[in-house]
This record gives structure tokens, sequence and C-alpha cells, in this order.
């Protein structure tokens, strides 16, 4: 009797320990399913939105060339028409108003002569030839012109060219952030360091401006300059590096961009 | 007291727990919880006639009510897994099943294993589908991934507590002919194993209505 209790009970821990076994694999799979199934949302989440943000990137840089070609195109053509026109009138030999003349040609001049560096600065075309240093150098050299601003460049290390998206989208985050300085910081000198280490390519961007509180910018309010700083990151992203925003009140702004070069 | 008395003993406590927790605050007015406090009430009423025909009764032979309550037991089921299974194909015949099954059962009772013999054969058909119907809601519940966390989801353990059980009987009922003929001690055993396939059964039904108590609150 004894023997044949020892043995149920011996057959029954059996049967709850197989019992435990399959709870504790199901639940273990069933949990691991899971992981790798919220990885893969995350994935496809990150893949859509990349895809969106390189949509976004096409859609813009082909705005910008159209409005470059325009600006070039038929703009430029239509003030060379106008001084064309001021010249005749100067040569009618009025004397009081030639003075006047000259002034208006030397504008329209200076107009075309910035709508052709504006047009330079939207059409991604001009970043294949000019190389991204080229190109920030050439930003800079816009921003000095307007005489509200001091700038320097400093190029570290032997230049080396990425693929032309790259440079491009290095060249819209510089030009974003330096969008960021002319419209919020009131900053006087704006310093941009090109760093070539390695296998990693550096940029900093850096103004002696008001700064901001970094924590207390809303990234989703599209009215605010936080949709700046996020595009920044966004388009660091995209290439596969990453973007820092250093900034405190009274202590200006600093944009660092690492991107590998490999 | 004998141990058989103990192993009944323990039946009946787990099932009027399990029975409570259904009626607990209008939990039955669950469609699922519903079904399950029928089949809860079904095993009850057999397992109470059974014991009271042998005890009370001294009838020998109470084995009817078996052929009785397995395609009762069946039906109730099939009809939880047409509710909670979504696969219409699979719903569909699992619906299909239960006549036939019936049809199957009654066969079976009128001229292979008599009223008064084990209906082993019937046994072995259903456990074997129901087998078959509790993997494909384990599967369905992993294809999905629909449940949050599974320890807490009611009918994970409804699910696993009526694999269990039908695995055990499916075993036991399997061999239990064979070893009542020739390993007696053996088939001692076995049917004492029968109480603990039951108690599983009962203790994941507790479980998961407990888990769909606290669901509700």
């Amino acid at each position: 009797m004894s023997n044949d209790i020892l043995v149920t009970a011996v057959a029954a821990t059996l049967v709850l320990l197989t019992l435990l076994c399959f709870i504790i694999f199901f639940l273990f799979a069933y949990k691991n399913r899971q992981i790798r199934s919220l990885l893969e949302i995350q994935e496809l989440k990150d893949k859509y939105q990349k895809e969106i943000i390189v949509a976004q990137l096409e859609i813009r840089e082909q705005t910008l060339k159209n409005m470059s070609e325009e600006i070039h195109d038929n703009i430029s053509q239509i003030l060379s028409l106008a001084i064309l026109n001021l010249r005749a009138i100067d040569d009618i030999g009025d004397a009081p108003a030639a003075g006047k003349l000259a002034a208006g040609v030397a504008l329209v001049k200076k107009s075309i002569l910035e709508l052709r560096f504006l047009s330079k600065t939207m059409d991604h075309d001009n970043i294949e030839q000019a190389g991204l240093t080229g190109m920030i150098t050439f930003e800079l050299q816009m921003l000095e012109r307007t005489g509200k601003f001091k700038t320097v460049i400093l190029i570290n290390g032997m230049i080396q060219r990425l693929t032309n998206e790259h440079e491009l989208i290095l060249y819209r985050i510089v030009q974003e952030a330096l969008n960021n300085v002319i419209k919020h910081s009131g900053a006087k000198n704006i310093g941009i360091t090109v760093n070539y280490a390695g296998d990693e390519l550096t940029v900093i961007i850096a103004d002696d401006g008001k700064g901001f509180d970094t924590e207390g910018v809303n990234p989703v309010d599209v009215t605010s300059s936080g949709t700046g700083l996020k595009n920044i990151r966004n388009r660091a992203k995209l290439i596969g590096g990453t973007a820092d925003i250093y900034s405190a009140f009274r202590k200006g702004t600093t944009v660092t961009v690492r991107v590998p070069l490999f | 007291m004998q141990i058989d008395d103990i192993l009944d003993l323990g039946d009946f406590i787990l099932l009027f727990v399990a029975i409570g927790h259904c009626l607990y605050r209008g939990l039955w007015r669950i469609y699922y919880v519903r079904i399950i406090l029928i089949y809860l009430l079904s095993m009850l009423l057999t397992y109470g006639l059974a014991l009271c025909l042998v005890k009370v009764q001294h009838v020998k032979n109470n084995l009817f009510l078996f052929h009785i309550f397995k395609p009762l037991e069946y039906t109730l089921i099939s009809v939880l897994y047409c509710h909670i299974l979504k696969q219409v194909l699979i719903r569909r015949f699992i619906a299909w099943s239960v006549p036939v099954y019936l049809f199957i059962a009654v066969f079976l009772s009128v001229f292979v294993q008599k009223i008064t013999e084990d209906n082993a054969y019937a046994t072995v058909i259903a456990s074997l589908l129901i087998i078959i119907w509790a993997l494909l809601y384990f599967r369905e519940i992993m294809l999905s991934m629909e449940v949050h966390t599974l320890h807490r989801f009611a009918l994970f353990w409804i699910n696993v507590g009526i694999l269990f059980h039908f695995i055990g009987s499916l075993v036991i009922e399997g061999l239990f002919d064979y070893l009542i003929k020739h390993n007696m001690p053996l088939a001692m055993v076995f049917s004492r194993m029968e109480f603990i396939f039951d108690y599983i059964l009962l203790f994941a039904f507790i479980t998961g209505i407990y888990d769909q108590i606290r669901y509700e609150q």
C-alpha cells in the first residue's frame, strides 16, 4: 500500500515538473517572441522615418534647385536688362540725375551678385564642385558680407571627400545651424571647426549669442526653434552620425556633428 | 479514511472553489466563464452522483454516468474553443467535429464498449481532439502576439489546464484496460494519477478565473 502511494507520488511529481517546465518554456518563448516583435516594429518605424526624411530632403533639394535656377536664369537676366536700361538713361546726359543713376546701377549690380551667391548656396550641384569645406567657407563669407557677423573657419586634418549625399546633408545641417544663429542668437561671432580625424569627421558650429535652455525646447512644436534642432539630429542620424547641442543662457551655443568617414 | 477518499475530497473541494470563482461578482456573464461554469457543474454532478451510487446506494457499476459525461464534456470544451479561437476554418472544423464525435460516442457505447464498461475509446478520441484544439490555441496566442502579459491572461491558464488534463486522460485511458489485465498495481497508480490531472485542470481553472477577476477589477 505504502509502495503504491510512493509510486503515485513520484508519478505525480514527474507530471507536475513536466507541467512546470512546459509553462516556463512557453512563457519564455512568448516573451522572446514579444521582444523580437517589438524590435522589428521599432526597426520598421525607424526605416519608415528615414524614408520620410529622405523624401523630404529630396523634395527640398529639388525645390531649392528650381529656385536657384530661376534666380540665376530669370531674375539675374531681368536685373542685367535693368542695368542696360539705366545705362541708356545715363547716355542721354542728364547731369543732375547721373549720380543717382550710378548709385542705382551699383545697387542693381550688388543685387545680381547677392542673388548669384544665394543661387549658389541653394543648388546642390555646387557642393560636388566646391566640396563641403568650400561651401561652408562660402556660406561664412556671405554672412561676413552682411556686416553683422565676424566669422572664422578652422580646418584640421587632411580634407577627405565624402559621398555627395553625405556632404550635402552635412552642408544643410551647417546651414540650419547658421540659420538658427541668425534668427535667434543675437551673436556677433561665429566659428566653424571642421576636423578630419581618423575615421570620423567632426563639424563644430559655435556662436557667442544669448544661448537657450536645451531642456526647455519642445522638439514637437513646429513653431519653435526646436524643429530646427530636431532636423539637425534627424539629418545627422540619416548619415549614420550624431548631433549634440550644448547651450546655456548668455554662454552661446555649440552644435557638434560627428559623422563616420568610411 | 482511505487514500482514494482523500483524493475524492480534494477533487470536490477544488470543484467548489472553482465554481465559487466563476460565480464571483457575476463573472459568469462572460461567455467563456459561463461555459466553464457549466462544465464544472456537470463535473460536480457526475462525480457526486458516481460517489453517491457507490457509497450510499452500493451500486457496483457507475460507469454509465461517464458514457453521458464524456460527450457532454467534449461538446462544452469544443464550444469553448469555437468561442476563443479566431481562425474561421478551425472554428468550423471544431463545430463540425461535435456532431461527428457525438455519433461516434453513441455508436461506441451501444456497440463496442457498452455502458457497463469503461468508455476508453470515446475518451481517447475526445482527448486527442481536445489536445489538438489546445495546441492550436497556443499557436494562435504565439502568432497573434496580442496578449501583453501572458502569465496574467486567464485563457492561457485555462488552456494549460485543459491540455495537461487531456494528455493525462489520453495516456491513462489508453493504457488502463491493458494494465487492468496485465499489471493491476500499476493500474491502481494510473487510476490515482487521474486525480492528479483533475487537480491540474481545476487549479488551472481557478488561476485563470482569478486572473479574470483581477482583470475585471
